[in-house]
């Protein structure tokens, strides 16, 4: 995206080999100035130490970083990132009655409304998200408005491109 | 031609003593901004506080992080020690070729890089369910811990004067009663310095700990790791400040055992 | 006759009760080490994988020469080990092996594996089948890659970490391996280069004020190398002790950049091994008369004449001994490159761990710790035949 591809294009661009090239290019472009983070709460510390400007990050850890530690981070959500989280049942669960119950309380959109001012990630309904009050969801990944500046994640793609990707990405990130 | 020579000499000096400096300085860098009033990891501090050594003492993470700690050194001490002090006696008395081969493989943990020790380990407890466990933190920490004790017990039985055993023994004193009247009284320092050894590696060990335990076994290294990482704030310069005490502690325990032994052998 | 029995007696009771008491250890170790170690030298080399996903396919290729298009049955029998294996859900443990010769081959597995039809029954000609789900089949390629991966061994993983396969993976792991060993000399020269000054402090003052300094070494030491790397870490971040001193006084405008890069790792990695160093030099500095620099000064050598031709050869038996010590323990650390470290300063150590526990190829986990383990043992037989098996504990 930072290559001038249109967020609805980014993963038919990065399914060529063209496209995986582009990207790399612009990421050797950007490499100096890269700090790079593995766990969630990682880009709240180099943030809040002054060692980077600008980071990814979950939103609901910015959410964390101003309500807990006092921070002023603020989001660009242009060309964000949205990635819906699953439940699952493990085959063979000794508790699969309670844990389908659970799923259902879950989804219940009077429970969904609770979450975001607790948590500060998105809801998974959409009669969830038109429920909430206005100044809340319009903070929330979920938000239309924030849907339509980024993509969502594409769970097939990366099934099938993942591996290749992280190697291809591994060797060029310890170069 | 003089001032050259001086100006060598403290030169020297100097250098030296800045290099000693540069050792200490992370040590005492950091203590004094765990009692910061303020929570900006920067001097002057914003007044003096012992509030970050309350929310170490009030958060449960750190406190089960403690436990499980103390948990895995204490096992490994009992582990490591009997058995390291039983193979430093049985060293002594063994006289064959491969002798320093044995030696040089016995205490092999110590210088293969933990990483290494980590994988391995890993490798192997992880099928037999040990991966994720305490004991087999315990194993593990067990293998790097007992090189010590060997070496420490095996320095203070070659020191032994073999000529009290020879005596105790033609006054018909049993091998038993030599053993526990002569040999372990005096050997008994290196066996202390030795586990005090072993409980400081198992103590501050992370690698293993981050590779074979999971979110229920978290040792205080491993809390620490997590959050010099991901919220470097003052509670994690307490804890530290707190592991540099203990480590201080041991090292004066230990000289303490050590000048204690050397003023009876004089 | 009777003497001689006692005599052997004597020599073999002592060994006896000695190999019992050691026992317990030895076979300890042996359980709980050693055996790993092998295990974990023989995952380097293991490639039985394949054959539990695709047994009819290894079988098939045994006698395949390699030359031409393997014969008909070994179409039939990929055919029929991908429709078990996609029904089994194992069908991606084969493409991910297959991927390690090449990625184009992990999606074609899968492909295939999605395109065959579910009823094998319905399959008369498995050849065409297999070429039309994708026309890669009709080449040797795939089918070079399938015998590679037939195992039981394989010499992939150890080729891949020394860099001798070519692709991706090699690439990297050749750098790896130039920079942990750069890291790790870099670290050793500056130990000894520091440490020269510092021993020779401690062994220029007096027996009590030697302790007393001395505690400035093993403080140091005993402190864990956790709670050392978090240290500097807080000492050299961009907002950090050093950068706020260095700014109060005015020396410079802008904070320096002493993390995440190269200056940050090799500080830290310095401190944590420098006790090392400072050690052994201080031994034989300590073996010297200091009567001999002055004989040489008097004689008329300047100082640095006189250090380099009478001090330095007296102590090289030291420095060889510090030096090797730091540089064995330089090549294995993980949690200092880790915190202070970029991506591109993080040593072999990292990448064994990034293997086992993120990327999960075992065997080039266990490839390049196996490259780390033979490295030390190397340079450990060195340092024991140079100093000998008793000094090893510091």
């Amino acid at each position: 995206m930072a290559d001038g591809v249109a967020p609805a294009d980014v993963y038919k661009t990065l399914a060529t080999k063209e496209g995986v090239d582009r990207a790399f290019k612009k990421l050797d472009e950007i490499k100096p100035n890269i700090v790079w983070w593995s766990s969630g709460n990682q880009p709240m510390q180099l943030l809040g130490s002054g060692e980077v400007a600008m980071t990814t990050s979950y939103n609901g850890r910015i959410r964390g970083a101003n309500a807990e530690n006092k921070r002023d981070f603020k989001i660009m959500w242009a060309g964000n990132i949205l990635n819906i989280d699953s439940w699952v049942i493990l085959k063979g669960s000794p508790n699969k009655d309670n844990a389908v119950k659970l799923l259902e309380y879950l989804g219940r959109t009077d429970r969904q409304v609770e979450w975001p001012a607790k948590l500060g990630y998105g809801v998974g309904s959409v009669a969830a998200q038109a429920a909430l009050p206005a100044d809340v969801a319009a903070t929330l990944p979920t938000a239309p408005e924030h849907i339509a500046a980024g993509i969502t994640v594409d769970a097939n793609f990366w099934v099938q491109n993942i591996d290749a990707l992280n190697e291809r990405f591994a060797a060029w990130a310890a170069k | 031609m003089l001032d050259g020579t001086r100006i060598w000499l403290w030169g020297c000096r100097l250098a030296g003593a800045l290099v000693l400096g540069f050792l200490l300085l992370p040590i005492f860098a950091i203590v004094p901004l765990s009692f910061n009033g303020g929570s900006i990891l920067a001097y002057p501090l914003q007044g003096l506080s012992l509030k970050w050594y309350a929310a170490v003492v009030s958060t449960p993470r750190w406190l089960h992080a403690v436990a499980n700690s103390l948990i895995v050194a204490i096992s490994t001490v009992a582990i490591a020690t009997p058995l390291g002090t039983l193979a430093a006696l049985g060293l002594d008395r063994i006289r064959f070729p491969g002798k320093s081969l044995l030696m040089a493989l016995l205490i092999s943990p110590m210088i293969v890089p933990v990483i290494i020790t980590a994988v391995g380990v890993y490798f192997f407890f992880a099928p037999l369910g040990l991966a994720n466990s305490l004991a087999g933190l315990v194993l593990a920490h067990a293998v790097i811990a007992v090189p010590l004790v060997l070496v420490t017990v095996n320095a203070s039985v070659s020191q032994l004067d073999k000529g009290l055993l020879r005596a105790a023994e033609s006054l018909g004193a049993p091998p038993m009663t030599t053993f526990r009247r002569i040999t372990i009284p005096l050997i008994l320092p290196g066996i202390v310095s030795g586990t005090i050894f072993a409980f400081a590696a198992s103590f501050d060990e992370v690698v293993i700990a981050l590779m074979i335990t999971g979110p229920g076994q978290k040792t205080l290294p491993r809390e620490l790791l997590s959050g010099t990482r991901e919220n470097l704030d003052p509670t994690v310069l307490a804890v530290a400040s707190i592991l540099i005490a203990i480590s201080a502690g041991l090292l004066l325990l230990l000289t303490a055992v050590q000048q204690r032994s050397a003023k009876q052998n004089a | 006759m009777t003497t001689e029995i006692k005599r052997r007696r004597r020599a073999f009771g002592p060994n006896a009760v000695g190999i019992a008491l050691v026992a317990p250890l030895a076979l300890f170790l042996l359980a709980t080490f050693f055996v790993p170690l092998g295990g974990m030298l023989f995952l380097s080399v293991d490639d039985r994988e394949l054959g539990t996903v695709m047994p009819g396919t290894v079988a098939a290729l045994a006698g395949w020469d390699g030359a031409d298009l393997p014969p008909a049955a070994a179409f039939e029998a990929v055919g029929r080990d991908l429709v078990e294996a996609r029904k089994a859900k194992i069908a991606g443990t084969a493409a991910r092996r297959l991927g390690y010769e090449s990625s184009t081959w992990r999606t074609l597995i899968q492909s295939t594996a999605r395109a065959l039809p579910r009823d094998t029954a319905t399959v008369t000609d498995w050849k065409s089948t297999l070429i039309a789900a994708d026309g890669a089949w009709g080449q040797r390629g795939i089918w070079q890659a399938l015998a590679n991966a037939r195992g039981p061994l394989t010499g992939l993983y150890l080729r891949s970490a020394l860099g001798l396969q070519g692709g991706q993976d090699s690439a990297l792991y050749v750098n790896v391996l130039a920079r942990t060993f750069a890291i790790a000399l870099s670290a050793t020269a500056i130990c000894i280069l520091l440490a020269l000054p510092a021993a020779s402090l401690l062994a220029s003052v007096g027996q009590f004020t030697a302790n007393l300094l001395m505690l400035a070494l093993l403080l140091p030491l005993w402190t864990s190398v956790l709670v050392r790397s978090t240290s500097w870490l807080v000492i050299l971040q961009k907002n950090g002790v050093f950068n706020q001193v260095l700014m109060g006084l005015g020396i410079i405008d802008a904070p320096l950049e002493l993390v995440y890069n190269r200056i940050g790792v090799l500080i830290a990695l310095t401190h944590i091994l420098l006790p090392y160093a400072v050690l052994p030099l201080y031994a034989s500095m300590k073996a010297l008369p200091c009567s001999q620099m002055q004989a040489a000064r008097s004689l008329g050598a300047g100082p640095l004449n006189a250090f380099f031709r009478i001090y330095l050869p007296q102590i090289v038996p030291g420095i060889s001994a510090g030096g090797l010590l730091v540089f064995i323990l330089a090549l294995g650390y993980y949690v200092t490159p880790l915190l202070l470290g970029g991506q591109g300063d993080q040593m072999l150590p990292f990448y064994i761990a990034y293997n086992t526990l993120q990327a999960l190829n075992w065997g080039l986990a266990a490839a390049l710790a196996s490259i780390l383990l033979i490295a030390t043992v190397i340079l450990y037989a060195l340092y024991v035949r140079l100093v000998g098996v008793q000094r090893v504990g510091v």
